[in-house]
C-alpha cells in the first residue's frame, strides 16, 4: 500500500492502482490511519462522486478574472442616472424651444369687448348667422303650424254650418 | 380575380366618400370668385377661439352655447339681385348626396330649403338656400346641430301674428 501511495503522489497510478487505493481506504477504519495523508485517502474514498468536471478549471478561471474587475455601479444606480438625464434633457429642450406662434394665448373675455378684431368680426358674424339661420327656421315651423291652425279652423267652420 | 373586384369597391367607395364631402364645397366655389357675392367662411380654429368669450346677456350665452357645438360656418350672400328666385331655383336642383330635404318654405317674399346631413342620429349640417325677389343666400353649419337650440335662439322676437291664431283654441 505504501508503493501504491508513492505511486499516486508521482502520478504514476494507473486506474486499477487507484480503485484499489480507494478499495482499501474505504473500508479502514478512520483510527487506524497513521499517517497524515491516508487521512485524505480515507476522504477521497469516502466520497466516491468528489471527482472535478471538465468545467471546473473554467469555472475557477472566470471566477478570479470577475473577482479582479472593477465592481460596477448597481443596477438601480444606473436606472436612477439614467431617468435624471431623462428628466434633464426634457427640462432643457422645453426651457431652450421657441414657443408655439399658433398657441392659444387668450384669455376669456366678455363678448362686448373682445380685444382682437379679427375674432371680434367673425363672432359678429357667426352671431349674426345663426340668428338668421334660427328666424328662418322658426318661419318654416310656424308656416307648418299656420297650416295646422288653417285646417284646424276649417274643420270647425265646416262643423258649425253642418250643426 | 377576388382582390381586383375588393379593390375596385374600394376605389368606387372612397370616390363616392369624396364625392358627398365635395358636394356641397363644389356648391360654393361655383360662386367663390363672382365679385357680386358676399363670402364668409368660419373656421374649426375660429370656432374654437369661440369658446374664450364669455356671455353676459341670456341671448350671449344661448347663442355661445350653440356656439360650442360647431366647428365650420360657410356662408354665400347676393344681394340687391332681380333674379334671387331663379338663382334658387338653379341652387336647390344640384345634385347633393349625402343630404335629405329637412323643410321647404315657399311664400310671395322668399323661397327656403333646408337641408341637412345626418349621421347616428346627429345633424352633423346644416344647409339653407333662400332666394327672394332681391336676395340670394346659401349658409352651411357644421358640427353637432341642435336644431331645438338653433330656433329658441330667435323664438322671442318672432311672432307673426300667430297668436291670433291660437285664439281659436281658447274659443272652443
Amino acid at each position: 500500500m505504501h508503493s501504491l501511495r508513492e505511486k499516486f503522489w508521482n502520478g504514476e497510478t494507473s486506474l486499477e492502482d487507484e480503485r484499489l487505493l480507494k478499495e482499501y481506504y474505504k473500508h479502514l477504519p478512520e483510527e487506524y490511519a497513521a499517517l497524515p495523508e491516508e487521512q485524505y485517502f480515507i476522504l477521497l474514498a469516502s466520497d466516491p462522486d468528489a471527482i472535478l468536471d471538465e468545467n471546473f478549471d473554467v469555472e475557477v478561471m472566470s471566477k478570479i478574472r470577475d473577482e479582479n474587475k472593477p465592481r460596477s455601479m448597481a443596477p438601480w444606480l444606473t436606472g436612477l442616472a439614467a431617468i435624471l438625464l431623462l428628466v434633464l434633457t426634457i427640462g432643457l429642450v422645453r426651457f431652450f424651444a421657441p414657443a408655439k406662434p399658433d398657441a392659444p394665448s387668450i384669455a376669456v373675455q366678455p363678448a362686448s369687448a373682445l380685444k382682437d378684431p379679427e375674432l371680434a368680426r367673425a363672432y359678429e358674424q357667426t352671431r349674426e348667422a345663426l340668428m338668421f339661420v334660427s328666424s328662418k327656421l322658426n318661419k318654416g315651423q310656424e308656416q307648418t303650424l299656420l297650416l295646422g291652425k288653417f285646417d284646424k279652423a276649417k274643420q270647425q267652420v265646416q262643423y258649425t254650418i253642418v250643426q | 380575380m377576388k382582390k381586383g373586384t375588393f379593390i375596385i369597391g374600394l376605389l368606387l367607395a372612397t370616390a363616392t366618400a369624396f364625392a358627398q364631402v365635395d358636394g356641397i364645397s363644389t356648391f360654393f366655389s361655383k360662386y367663390e370668385n363672382d365679385p357680386a357675392y358676399t363670402k364668409v367662411t368660419v373656421s374649426g380654429k375660429m370656432f374654437s377661439l369661440f369658446t374664450h368669450i364669455e356671455g353676459e346677456t341670456a341671448e350671449e350665452k344661448e347663442i355661445l352655447k350653440t356656439i360650442s357645438k360647431l366647428n365650420g360656418m360657410k356662408m354665400l350672400v347676393r344681394d340687391n339681385t332681380t333674379n334671387g328666385k331663379q338663382l334658387y331655383q338653379q341652387a336647390v336642383k344640384t345634385k347633393m348626396p349625402g343630404f335629405e330635404v329637412l323643410m321647404t318654405v315657399q311664400d310671395k317674399d322668399e323661397d327656403l330649403q333646408f337641408y341637412i346631413k345626418e349621421q347616428s342620429g346627429i345633424v352633423r349640417e346644416l344647409l339653407l338656400i333662400g332666394g327672394g325677389t332681391t336676395e340670394f343666400f346659401m349658409l352651411s353649419l357644421t358640427g353637432d346641430i341642435d336644431l331645438k337650440q338653433l330656433s329658441k335662439l330667435s323664438r322671442a322676437m318672432d311672432i307673426n301674428g300667430l297668436d291670433k291664431l291660437d285664439n281659436l283654441d281658447k274659443k272652443k
